[in-house]
């Protein structure tokens, strides 16, 4: 959703259980909701990088646990978060458009 | 301690870890031969091969391992490596192990994979997302990617996706969520898929509520009708198709069943 030509507040929030092969379909999930956000094609890359970043090490520490992703979309920022099954903070990436 | 023993895994006392240490070369056959075969005689079908403290595995030793393979997947059974070191990984990997007996980095990646072959452990997904028709392709995007990722084959595949479609858009177009998201949930094994959409709505009357309902319980369209086979549709994909209605939320849960599994 656009408010004056500029993309407005959106929050995506998800709960995966912790597959390694689940890593390439979280990837480009959360670099194509980037895009559908609003965001350049340059930005969705990135945050697919720090996805896969953040990610990766939630599969190293929480094996067999669900993960938590909330992506905040708050153009010209987006900021990533990934929390354990427990609500701790695992890690957190920002964005930039 | 024995470099070469076995033990029954705590967590999954069907599985047997083959634990082996230092160097495995031709003469600790015989002994791995021995555990093996009194282990198979006791019906354990099911082997961890634990190589976190292996520095060679000798190509006899491997040609052990590939044999035990063959005598457990006659009863159904299966064999993996945990923890083989990048070293290790690679001399494997040239020999062409990987393409017949799976690697996992640790016992709890084990677990989760055997859990999932063979005790039908279940796969998760919970969403809440802007119900904006931009985001729906994404989403259809990441289900399909899901499944596929598991196994699931593209013909299977393709009726989920239409189901994600049209209960999403439906969520999206007629729900007119007042909070501007809406909730998916998938939850997946290798015998069924489970899809469940809710969304929240304005206000809705009895009168509404009862419309409603019934379009879901039998859902008719006239032959030059351009829109309204979604539900048919759905149905049609689905081996069973639920629903719940409130004033201020509506809920679509859908079951479908893998075929021949």
């Amino acid at each position: 959703m656009y408010i004056g030509g500029m993309p407005c507040n959106q929050t995506i929030r998800l709960d995966i259980s912790s597959d390694d092969a689940f890593l390439p379909c979280i990837i480009e999930f959360i670099s194509g909701s980037t895009k559908a956000a609003g965001f350049s094609e340059s930005s969705a890359e990135q945050a697919g990088e720090e996805t896969k970043f953040l990610f990766s090490s939630g599969l190293n520490e929480a094996s067999g646990e669900l993960l938590h992703i909330e992506c905040i979309y708050d153009f010209p920022r987006l900021r990533i978060s990934l929390l354990d099954s427990k609500g701790n903070l695992r890690g957190k990436r920002d964005v930039l458009a | 301690m024995s470099p070469i023993s076995v033990k029954s895994l705590a967590e999954e006392p069907q599985v047997s870890v083959l634990k082996l240490q230092g160097d495995i070369g031709l003469d600790a056959i015989p002994q791995i031969a021995s555990l093996l075969d009194e282990w198979l005689e006791k019906k354990f079908y099911h082997w961890a091969v634990d190589l976190s403290e292996v520095d060679f595995l000798s190509s006899p030793a491997v040609g052990a391992l590939m044999g035990l393979r063959s005598r457990v997947v006659n009863h159904l059974g299966s064999i993996a490596f945990v923890s083989p070191g990048k070293y290790l990984i690679e001399k494997l990997d040239l020999m062409g192990v990987n393409k017949i007996i799976p690697y996992y980095k640790n016992m709890d990646a084990y677990l989760d994979y055997f859990r999932w072959e063979f005790r039908n452990a279940p796969r998760f997904l919970t969403l809440k997302f802007p119900a904006e028709a931009s985001f729906i392709p994404v989403l259809r995007r990441l289900v399909v990617d899901l499944l596929r990722s598991k196994g699931y084959l593209p013909k299977e595949v393709y009726g989920i996706e239409l189901i994600v479609d049209e209960l999403s858009n439906n969520a999206i177009e007629h729900g007119s969520p007042s909070d501007a998201y809406f909730d998916f949930f998938l939850s997946f094994d290798k015998k069924k898929v489970e899809i469940r959409v809710v969304n929240s709505c304005e206000d809705l009357s009895q009168q509404e509520i009862d419309e409603l309902s019934k379009k879901f319980s039998n859902p008719t369209f006239g032959p030059d009708a351009l829109r309204g086979r979604g539900i048919t549709l759905v149905k049609l994909f689905s081996n069973q198709m639920t629903f719940r209605i409130e004033s201020r939320k509506v809920e679509v849960c859908i079951t479908k069943m893998r075929e021949g599994k």
